[in-house]
């Protein structure tokens, strides 16, 4: 009590809990390098050309060199792939893609003809695109749309739940049954169905998805967090003293709840990015001409037959190193906010 | 209060819930889903075709009365036939039910088994390095997408080393459950089980701090009944439930499995559909599943109540 | 000797933290068929001590220290592997807890968890186990112990589950029973009863008991031996008799003196610092309270209501009466007290009566003028004169605000102070007042202590200068010597701003200490009223008069 400096509010305390837990600063590095790359990605600085067929088709990683092999398709011929990749039964899901990169870059796949590499860092997919810089384009999409999906999810949850929790009465009962319906449809089929509606095909429609739908789990829970905080001591003091509601709802109580919101916030991201992936997989999602972690899945699946592993290995562990990265962060946030541990 | 005034009295507080979806529904597809018609006919229609369809869909109609054709087919249970197919979609989804529930059943049951063994064996060494590295374990587990799981494996296991048949179904019950069902059913394990074992870890380790085991201890039992006998009994009542709740969503979850191994269940219909553009079937589907969604949380309510005997029905 | 504890120190490290030292140093004996009391506030380290003699501490967290000794018979328990400690824990000691509620498994019967005990470790058949567990619960004075055998226990009172507990504990005929805190969560009627079970059971089972309380009036009147704890030490062991009529040590003397007598009621309590600073003690001056006809009413109660909706059956909602006809007058600068046990409807009254809660009936008038004909408009700011200090310390601050902004934020809202820097300075004057440094200013709540924190939310409602201070069990959460200073801290500033109090409180001595007139409240309805000093001398309803009987004899002083 002597020192006169100004005491560590609550969120500096939980700053330095979280610095000295190593996971978590790890994690939070490893989040950090992420969005770096995928802001230089957004500028434009690094992987600007993932069309660019850069290498030969299905050019192998250069710490593999050994896996080229004969189903490599040498230099200049066509690059029509052969017909034995239904074994799931599907149509082959590229065809329309590989039509619409032609039609849209005429001159780089036909008319110019360039050196191309044998290897390439992390391999080359049917066309020859550098597997490496379709990653960070990937990363780029789908942790852009997780984050953006998020947060709108999370304002739309908070806002939701602190006027019903706070207010209670008819309030409360609307949105309760709005939360009842939401949830009764299960959250995969809900967006199923608005991405059937919804024909035209684009990032901001599935952010527009997913934040519509996502915001039920952040709501349920600021709910509670406002029927707590709402009859406890401070707020009905703050009452007494002739605090507003508004200045109750958000000057009062909001900033208690924030570990909850962050929270879930840090969960949604993870969340919308699994739900991204899914619906860009099965060709709901993000467009053609854009590329995602899922539709790289998604050519992925048939290159694997080939013996072709490595763009389904670069898609997969790019994004489990960031969901892993992301939800040992989420854990390390619960337990440095956590407000039980500072009373 | 008893049972049956419970039931009527939830039952009864379903409508307006019930109303919200079928409202949801309806909007989503008959106002922001723009004229399917254009969908059905497709790109090379006249306005004569197009008028044709809309009549035979009704869409033509002003919309409270396309609402009302609505509620109808929901109440008769019949939504008509597939745009892509012709199927009646009852018929469909009469005959996807069986194979989605012997795939959806047996992964249930044995990941709650698993699951709650293994909840309860690390909440028994919680903190120790077994608990620490099973957690860890977990986390990664859930990280890598269900996609990477489904796609390695089938290559794996069914593809390069034949275990088990790449895909397909067959008529026979039990033919299904012990050879096209496996792996299916064991991948679908592999995707839900580390999130299960963590949230029923929280719920033993929330019994773990309470009281009544300090109680039970302090009596001079032994762990394996403290735990085995007072953690478990009051932990099931949120495992239960859980479980319980969860069974809708695991219908529509386990789409991607159907998908890849051709399992002709609700699941791989339901994509098929969106694929298809085919609306009477996703409309269908959505409404039924939230009926089915209702319907497993009354269940779970009942369930919790019986397990715990603090609550009172209400 | 049953039991001896020698040189016992308990460490707890958990993960990177510093290792905490909860027990450093404790020795003591627990003869046979004795009754020793643990004494201590809370962090004494009286209940970790008790947990150790079971080995009940977390093992992961705990580490014991080299030279401690638990000897049990003249065996160290500190030595038994797990198997050795199970065979002693409810056969040869058992304990029973502070909370009974949740200290019983809420999903088997009271049944079920008498029998287990008597099965597996006395080894009995079904039919032996349920004749011996009804036997049990008539021991310990439940009624109809075969219907009780049977029901759940949340569909028990707070009283008959801490009867199960005794009779779980006695299940196994043990030598030593140890108690910790177990009538701390009970209504005084019910403490009462409780204690005389223990003491009656004590005798009849020729055990021993080491009760652990805070409260010294109990150890009074169930102890033979007393030892007394701070920070995890010793401060002061010996016979009940030495102890209180001539206590040696500082803190202990200390302890005695904070509490309010109930027999008369000098200006101010005694603090610690008074004892621990080693001057002779000043004579304090008695205070006069009561009533005085020409007091100014400044606020009148009148046939208050409030209820509370109660769903039954399949549609219908009864109507719980929280509050019933409740009238009286507060008098400017006088205190009325409200006291009576929980579920009295005592807090609704006082939430109502602050204009947190809306009557359902009756009125409330401030000087003259109806409180619910101004709502939301407020002309002369009645809610602003009207303030309430609440039971927790740890809800009624908000955790993220500094200090200085919850003392300025009321001075902001009700345009007191004018510029920032008056309103700083009015904030710092009341931190002093209120007896905090001046740097508590710029510092969080969760810096300070219990007491500490009530300070502050006194100096809260002092900003806006209120007329009616409503004290709602604003002490009961504090351990005595800290009540003593907030008690003293309340007088002051009623001598100083003349300010009127309506004190709520279960604790019927520091309700005496403080009050004029006293209301005594039982199920929402008043039972009792009058002058304080004429009603606890001489009750008239037979319900005060139980409730006062059960208040534990403070020792003579």
């Amino acid at each position: 009590m002597a020192q006169p400096n100004a005491s560590p509010g609550l969120w500096t305390l939980a700053w330095r809990r979280l610095k000295r837990d190593r996971v978590g600063m790890v994690s939070l590095a490893v989040v950090v390098a992420y969005l770096c790359v995928v802001f230089l990605a957004l500028g434009g600085w690094i992987a600007k050309d993932w069309t660019r067929e850069v290498g030969v088709n299905y050019a192998p990683p250069v710490f593999f060199p050994d896996d080229q092999d004969e189903t490599a398709i040498p230099l200049g011929k066509s690059v029509a792939l052969p017909d034995q990749v239904d074994l799931y039964g599907l149509q082959d899901p590229l065809a329309r893609q590989l039509e619409a990169i032609r039609a849209r870059h005429p001159d780089d796949a036909r008319s110019t003809p360039e050196r191309r590499q044998l290897t390439l860092p992390l391999g080359g997919d049917k066309w020859g695109h550098d597997v490496l810089t379709k990653v960070i384009k990937g990363s780029e999409t789908s942790i852009l749309v997780g984050l953006i999906a998020a947060i709108l999810a999370t304002v739309l949850g908070t806002v939701m739940g602190a006027v019903s929790g706070y207010f209670g009465r008819w309030v409360d009962d609307f949105f309760n049954w709005l939360y009842g319906v939401f949830t009764s449809i299960p959250y995969l089929l809900l967006i199923f169905a608005i991405a059937a509606v919804l024909q035209q095909k684009g990032v901001s429609t599935i952010i527009l998805i997913l934040g519509l739908t996502g915001w039920t789990g952040v709501f349920r829970l600021v709910r509670a967090e406002y029927l707590k905080h709402k009859s406890r001591e401070y707020v009905l003091a703050a009452g007494a003293m002739g605090a507003s509601h508004a200045r109750r709802m958000f000057i009062h109580i909001l900033p208690n709840t924030s570990h909850v919101i962050l929270v879930q916030l840090s969960q949604n991201v993870v969340g919308f990015i699994k739900s991204e992936v899914i619906l860009s997989f099965l060709g709901f999602g993000v467009p053609v001409d854009v590329v995602s972690w899922g539709s790289m899945l998604n050519e992925a699946q048939n290159e694997l037959i080939l013996g072709k592993w490595w763009q389904l290995a670069a898609a997969g562990t790019a994004m489990a190193i960031l969901v892993t990265a992301f939800s040992l962060l989420t854990d390390a946030l619960r337990d440095a906010l956590d407000p039980k541990l500072k009373y | 209060m008893n049972l049956g005034a419970f039931l009527i009295r939830r039952l009864w507080q379903m409508i307006p819930t019930l109303l919200g979806v079928v409202l949801l529904v309806f909007f989503l597809f008959n106002w922001v889903g723009g004229d399917p018609a254009y969908i059905l006919a497709g790109k090379m229609a006249n306005p004569d075709d197009i008028a044709n369809i809309r009549h035979q869909l009704g869409i033509d109609r002003p919309l409270w009365e396309q609402l009302l054709i609505f509620v109808q087919q929901i109440v008769t249970g019949d939504f008509g036939n597939s745009w892509a197919t012709q199927e009646p979609v009852s018929a469909i989804f009469r005959t996807r039910l069986g194979p989605s529930l012997i795939l959806l059943i047996p992964m249930m049951l044995l990941e709650t088994a698993v699951a709650v063994a293994v909840a309860l064996a690390v909440s028994a060494w919680r903190g120790s390095t077994l608990d620490r590295s099973l957690m860890a374990v977990s986390t990664v587990m859930m990280s890598i997408s269900l996609l990477v799981y489904i796609i390695v494996g089938q290559y794996v296991f069914a593809y390069l080393l034949g275990w088990f048949p790449v895909k397909g179904w067959s008529d026979e019950f039990w033919r299904n459950l012990t050879t096209y069902a496996v792996l299916p059913v064991l991948l679908g394990l592999m995707v839900s089980i580390a999130p299960s074992v963590r949230l029923y870890r929280t719920f033993v380790l929330d019994e773990i701090g309470q009281d009544y085991v300090r109680t039970a201890r302090a009596k001079g039992l032994s762990e394996t009944r403290v735990l085995l006998v007072h953690v478990l009994r009051n932990a099931a009542i949120p495992i239960v439930t859980n479980v319980l709740m969860g069974l809708p969503a695991l219908l529509t979850g386990a789409f991607l499995l159907e998908r890849f191994f051709a399992i002709p269940g609700i699941g791989r219909e339901i994509i098929l559909a969106v694929e298809r553009s085919d609306f009477p079937i996703i409309k269908a589907a959505t409404v039924y599943v939230a009926m089915a969604t209702m319907l497993a949380n009354l269940l779970g309510d009942l369930l919790y109540h019986w397990l715990d005997p603090r609550v009172h029905l209400e | 000797m049953l039991l001896s504890v020698r040189n016992l120190q308990v460490t707890f490290q958990t993960g990177k933290e510093d290792p905490f030292v909860a027990v450093r140093d404790v020795s003591f004996d627990v003869p046979e068929r004795a009754t020793l009391a643990l004494v201590g506030e809370s962090g004494s380290g009286k209940s970790v001590t008790a947990l150790s003699i079971l080995g009940l501490l977390p093992s992961r967290i705990t580490r014991m220290g080299g030279d401690s000794r638990i000897l049990w018979h003249g065996e160290n328990l500190l030595g038994y592997g797990e198997g050795a400690m199970r065979a002693v824990r409810g056969k040869e000691i058992a304990m029973i807890f502070q909370e009974p509620m949740s200290s019983l498994n809420p999903v088997f019967t009271v049944g079920e968890q008498l029998m287990e005990g008597l099965r597996l470790r006395l080894g009995m058949s079904r039919l032996q186990a349920r004749t011996r567990a009804l036997e049990l619960l008539a021991e310990v004075g439940i009624p109809e112990p075969r219907r009780r055998l049977d029901a759940y226990p949340h569909q028990l009172s707070g009283g008959q589950q801490q009867r199960v507990m005794i009779a779980m504990a006695i299940s196994c005929q043990p030598q030593l029973l140890i108690a910790d805190e177990p009538t701390t969560a009970l209504d005084v009627t019910v403490q009462r009863q409780i204690l005389d079970l223990i003491r009656t059971l004590q005798q009849r089972l020729r055990m021993s008991v080491l009760f652990i309380t805070h409260d010294l009036a109990l150890v009074n009147e169930i102890a033979s031996d007393v030892v007394v704890m701070k920070d995890g030490q010793v401060r002061e062991a010996g016979p009940r008799e030495s102890v209180f009529s001539d206590p040696k040590d500082a803190y202990t003397k200390a302890l005695l003196a904070c509490r309010p007598p109930l027999g008369e009621r000098p200006m101010r309590l005694r603090v610690i610092d008074d004892f621990m600073n080693g001057r002779p003690l000043p004579e304090i001056p008695l205070r006069q309270r009561g009533g005085d006809p020409a007091d100014e009413i400044i606020l009148e109660v009148k046939n208050l209501e409030k209820n509370f909706p109660v769903r039954e059956g399949l549609w219908r909602q009864r109507l719980f009466r929280a509050v019933r006809g409740v009238s009286f007058r507060v008098a400017r600068g006088r205190t009325v007290g409200i006291v009576g046990e929980s579920g009295s409807g005592k807090t609704t009254l006082g939430l109502t009566v602050a204009g947190l809660l809306k009557a359902d009936g009756g009125e409330i008038l401030f000087e003259g003028e109806s409180l619910q004909k101004t709502r939301g408009r407020d002309p002369a700011g009645f809610r602003r004169r009207i303030q309430i200090v609440f039971q927790n310390p740890y809800a009624s601050l908000n955790p993220r605000f500094t200090v200085g902004h919850i003392l300025t934020e009321p001075l902001l809202l009700n345009g007191i102070g004018g510029t920032a820097a008056a309103r700083e300075k009015i904030a710092l004057e009341l931190l002093a007042r209120v007896g905090l440094p001046r740097d508590a200013f710029i510092r969080y709540p969760h810096e300070f202590s219990g007491g500490q924190r009530q300070r502050i939310a006194i100096a809260r409602c002092l900003t806006v200068r209120p007329e009616v201070l409503i004290c709602d069990e604003s002490v009961s959460a504090l351990d005595v010597s800290v009540q003593a200073q907030v008690l003293n801290l309340l007088q002051d500033l009623q001598d100083e701003y003349h300010m009127s109090y309506v004190f709520i409180s279960h604790d019927l001595s520091v309700v005496r200490y403080m009050s004029d007139q006293v209301l005594v409240m039982h199920d929402g309805a008043v039972a009792e009223s009058g002058d304080a000093d004429a009603l606890f001398a001489r009750p008239r309803q037979p319900y005060t008069q139980e409730l006062l009987s059960a208040v534990p004899k403070a020792w003579s002083r």
